[in-house]
């Protein structure tokens, strides 16, 4: 008991400064070296639009633990530490292979921004009044009185 | 235990993570400074910034401001959002290409990339700085309180006079009163016919009828008093007084159907608006009630869909303006269209030039900077609608309209009776087109991309977007059942409204304090409060429209009697400023300005009184004593003599010929050639409108083979009429406000008479008397074809020589002809007939003598 509940802590310590340095906002000089304990190059990850950094290295701890925690007692057991780390990796490198099954941890990373289809812009036109909408606008209605 | 406490240090420490730093750090400001200004000079600045001097796209990136606030497009940076700044789009040669030559090294591109997701740290940033005001709260104060304008009006006793016998009104003894002053008196009454073409120009814009003449005559000779109180009462109850009346409000608040500018796009919806004025006119809408609803029409409570219809039409006057929808930059065009709007409002209502102090304090007036942005934070929370709504394929425009708006769904059904009704599979090839240009357009950026034919993707793609804005527009119009919607122009009032900020000289990128919503200071004895929540536009509006207010009412009565009179109490009817002149009567101005607001605002009351006094009926007959005491009869001692404007000239024509059609036409002409640009004085294509008007002459001539000459040159001559002429209306029978006004293209037969220009706030027309007048009135079609028509009405009316020759007289002049005019009327017509052929003779003789009587100076002049 006491050395699992030691490699849970580890871990769970390891999992948190990880995620809370992947999580960091991108400062200067983001193309860090890589180091042995897994951290991430940040010049790896190709962040979505809307990709909001998650902060709160408490937070992200319990969500894991929903995600991962299968049988529900509060514990990663080896499997389920295992699956974790695996959809850790699988994040870390990128879109998955043909066929293969996107991990919860999967975020929709754009691909390669350079090569975003011009008509997914039609939502955004240019230079016009964006919130205009199709066939016009009806106005709101004043009261009676 | 211990190991307990070091695995919550451990989480701990991995919680202290470093955050996101508000301020520039050391790195960012590193990166900023090693990676990204460097690539901005070298690669942007050449066209984007201030140096550039002609900054292209309407962007500059050599300030932060000015990137955040961004081009035509948008934004050039988000902080954060990569995707939703067009500077990483354009390096990345998606919808742009930048550098347009070549592209960046993809080092480079990532540097962006990283930049723009820390938050775009710049250090670029222009402090914010207070701007004082050189106009004290003492200066404002002292203002309120001795400047005539800025005091409320109190009423007024009418000054005992010496000739008891001349005043018939208290505005007779208010005028005498000033003139006994002086030493003058004032001219006998006019004639009696005078009286009556003055009152039935000044009330309806049209000439009497000989039965009108006959009948006012009459009774003039049993008690004039009586007999002006009888016409002047019809006159106001009949529906052209609101057509007369109007079309002088649509001079005041610019009136017209178009943008204007450079990019001159069509308003189809205006011609609601024009009704909206004819109507209230007609009605005698008290006119704090006209007021309130073209300031804050859609924020004013209403019973029924009608009413509120009628509320959103009259914002319209907010959207009507001239507009640069070329301009590229957005927040320039807002700052623009803001400011128009505060200058029509202030101009129209106050007679104040509060969109002087844009750039700096009023150099004359205690308006500082401030109540000028104070105004602004009222006016920018609100949608303008002026243009086109975007179909759900999107917002497509011709080139080179940058600014675009989209129109509000009107609660009754009432659509522009121009709007085509589609069936579905007309819909469906509509969509199908659209659909078919926009793969066109993808193939075309495929196909360019890294092609060095630039220019040529340039222009294709262009004339795609053209021929894509064409087609959405359309579309756009109707439902999905093909039936068209009722649109109107107006204006909106957004959520959450927000403060201006002070904009130092104007310049948008160079904003200082915020200026919490307000008003005038110097105007407000008390300034009335906003809330949070509102905007303040109904509480201005209100305010504009009350007994508080100490211009508004004076403003209007000084225009309606400068209409009756021909030169105003006060002569700069827009500016009742330091600048402006002083009342030439205050205390007359002051009792009409009460008795306006007493009568409930009645503008029908104000004109009544005007017409019925002493003073309305004077001659214009000329002493040279009293001329050269007072040369510009400031002080009345005469009625001014007065050239008739131009819709007066040509209505009467089209009267006195017969041929007037009395009846409102539904829409406008720029209504029926919808939304579209104006290019070269005509609604849209020229060739299409010259291939439907050929077309329309072909199958009139069945066939333009064989065609003689003369008959094929004619039909050119149509041809080109209808593309040439088709804003002057040459044809066109009904009365001149119904004329389509499109700013630079107003109709001939207007323009010549001093028109109104439609893109500034006109209280006072010019008045010339020039030979291109002259060479109009002698050949122009228009006028020829109405003295044919007056000629033939002669003709068919009386059956002798001496008898037609009295009724063109009294058609044209009111009266009948002197014993002079009528030898030489007999000595015209001796000598021209001859010149004609035989069989035409009498009809082109009366033609050319009737064609006289309208160019001569009597006609045309208001005796």
């Amino acid at each position: 008991m006491r050395p699992f509940a030691s490699s849970f802590t580890i871990a769970c310590s390891i999992l948190v400064a990880s995620v809370c340095q992947a999580q960091a906002p991108i400062g200067p000089g983001g193309q860090r070296k890589p180091h042995a304990n897994g951290q991430l190059r940040m010049e790896g990850i190709k962040r979505p639009a809307n990709f909001v950094p998650e902060r709160d290295p408490a937070k992200m701890v319990a969500r894991l633990m929903k995600e991962f925690d299968q049988d529900g007692d509060k514990k990663l057991d080896s499997s389920e530490l295992m699956a974790l780390l695996k959809a850790m990796r699988e994040r870390r490198s990128g879109p998955m292979a043909p066929g293969a099954k996107e991990g919860p941890l999967a975020r929709k990373f754009g691909r390669d921004t350079q090569q975003t289809p011009a008509t997914n812009r039609q939502a955004r036109p240019f230079g016009k009044d964006d919130a205009a909408n199709p066939g016009g606008d009806v106005p709101r209605r004043p009261s009676a009185e | 235990m211990a190991f307990y406490r070091t695995t919550a240090i451990l989480l701990l420490l991995c919680a202290a993570l470093p955050c996101r730093a508000d301020q520039l750090t050391a790195d960012e400001l590193r990166f900023f400074e090693t990676k990204i200004r460097p690539v901005l000079i070298r690669e942007c600045y050449g066209c984007h910034s201030n140096e550039a001097g002609n900054v292209r796209g309407g962007l500059r990136l050599d300030t932060k401001e000015l990137m955040l606030i961004g081009g035509s497009a948008g934004p050039a940076v988000v902080p954060g959002d990569v995707e939703q700044s067009w500077l990483y789009n354009a390096i990345t040669h998606q919808d742009f290409v930048m550098p347009p030559k070549r592209k960046l090294s993809p080092t480079v591109i990532d540097d962006f990339r990283q930049w723009i997701e820390m938050g775009a740290p710049d250090p670029r940033a222009s402090n914010i700085v207070e701007i004082r005001s050189t106009i004290s709260e003492a200066d404002v104060q002292q203002a309120r309180e001795t400047f005539w304008a800025y005091k409320k009006p109190v009423d007024q006793t009418p000054p005992d006079v010496k000739d008891i016998h001349w005043p018939r009104t208290d505005i007779d003894r208010f005028v005498l009163a000033k003139l006994e002053q002086a030493d003058l008196q004032p001219t006998a009454d006019a004639e009696e016919y005078k009286v009556l073409r003055r009152i039935c120009f000044d009330l309806i814009g049209l000439p009497p009828t000989p039965e009108q003449i006959t009948f006012f005559t009459e009774k003039w000779e049993n008690d004039p008093d009586q007999a002006v109180s009888y016409v002047v009462d019809k006159l106001l109850e009949k529906k052209q007084f609101g057509e007369r009346w109007g079309r002088h409000w649509l001079d005041v608040v610019r009136f017209a159907e178009s943008t204007g500018r450079e990019v001159n796009m069509t308003y189809p919806h205006a011609w609601r608006y024009r009704d909206y004025v004819i109507d209230s006119f007609n009605d005698d809408k008290p006119f704090d009630q006209f007021v309130q609803q073209q300031i804050a029409g859609d924020l004013l409570p209403a019973k029924t869909d009608e009413k509120w219809a009628e509320n959103l039409v009259a914002t319209t006057f907010l959207a009507i303006g001239p507009k640069n929808i070329n301009e590229q930059n957005r927040v320039q065009f807002a700052a623009d269209l803001v400011d128009e709007q505060i200058d029509a409002t202030t101009r129209v209502f106050l007679g104040t030039s509060v969109a002087c102090a844009r750039c700096h304090d009023h150099k004359f007036d205690a308006i500082p900077q401030t109540d000028y942005y104070a105004m602004a934070g009222i006016f920018r929370n609100m949608t303008t609608y002026f243009g086109n709504p975007p179909s759900d394929f999107g917002n497509f425009s011709a080139a080179q309209a940058k600014q675009n708006s989209s129109l509000m769904i009107l609660p009754i059904d009432d659509p522009n009776p121009y709007d085509k009704h589609y069936t579905k599979l007309e819909l469906q090839s509509l969509r199908d087109e659209i659909t078919e240009k926009m793969g066109e357009v993808k193939q075309l950026r495929r196909a360019n991309m890294g092609d060095g034919n630039a220019a040529n993707a340039q222009r294709n793609r262009i004339r795609l977007n053209n021929e894509l804005a064409t087609l959405s527009n359309k579309l756009a119009v109707v439902d999905k059942n093909g039936i068209p919607r009722s649109y109107c122009m107006g204006v909106q009032e957004r959520r959450s409204p927000t403060n201006a900020k002070l904009l130092l000289r104007g310049e948008i990128d160079q904003a200082a304090q915020v200026v919490e919503r307000g008003f005038p200071q110097v105007l407000c004895s008390v300034l009335p409060t906003i809330d949070n929540q509102s905007s303040g536009r109904l509480e201005l509006a209100s305010w504009i429209a009350s007994e508080q207010n100490p211009l508004a009412a004076r403003v209007m009565v000084n225009r309606i009697w400068q209409y009756m009179i021909g030169q105003g109490i006060v002569t700069s009817t827009e500016n009742f400023g330091t600048t402006g002149q002083p009342p030439s009567h205050e205390e007359l101005l002051d009792h009409l300005a009460r008795r306006f607001v007493q009568s409930g605002w009645s503008i029908k009351s104000v004109v009544r009184d005007i017409a019925t006094s002493r003073v309305y009926r004077m001659s214009t007959t000329f002493d040279s004593q009293s001329h050269q005491y007072d040369p510009d009869n400031a002080l009345l001692w005469r009625a001014n003599p007065r050239r008739l404007d131009a819709e007066a000239i040509r209505d009467a024509m089209l009267s006195i010929s017969g041929e007037i059609n009395s009846d409102r036409p539904r829409g406008s002409e720029v209504a029926q050639a919808g939304y579209t640009r104006v290019q070269g004085g005509v609604l849209g294509n020229p060739r299409d409108i010259a291939r439907r008007a050929f077309g329309t002459v072909a199958r009139n001539s069945r066939s333009t083979r064989g065609m003689q000459r003369g008959r094929m040159d004619r039909s050119l001559q149509d041809v080109a009429r209808a593309v040439t002429g088709q804003l002057d209306q040459e044809n066109s029978k009904f009365r001149s406000i119904y004329l389509p006004i499109v700013r630079d293209e107003e109709p001939r037969s207007l323009d010549v008479f001093d028109f109104a220009d439609s893109s500034a706030i006109i209280g006072t027309r010019e008045s010339s008397n020039t030979a291109n007048q002259a060479l109009y009135m002698m050949n122009n079609r228009f006028v020829i074809q109405q003295s044919n028509v007056f000629a033939d009405r002669v003709l068919q009316q009386q059956t002798t020589p001496t008898k037609q020759l009295e009724f063109a007289f009294l058609l044209a002049y009111g009266r009948p002809p002197t014993s002079g005019e009528r030898s030489a009327a007999t000595a015209f017509i001796r000598q021209f007939a001859p010149t004609t052929s035989y069989r035409s003779r009498g009809q082109k003789t009366m033609s050319a003598f009737c064609q006289s009587l309208f160019a001569s100076a009597e006609f045309r002049y208001i005796d």
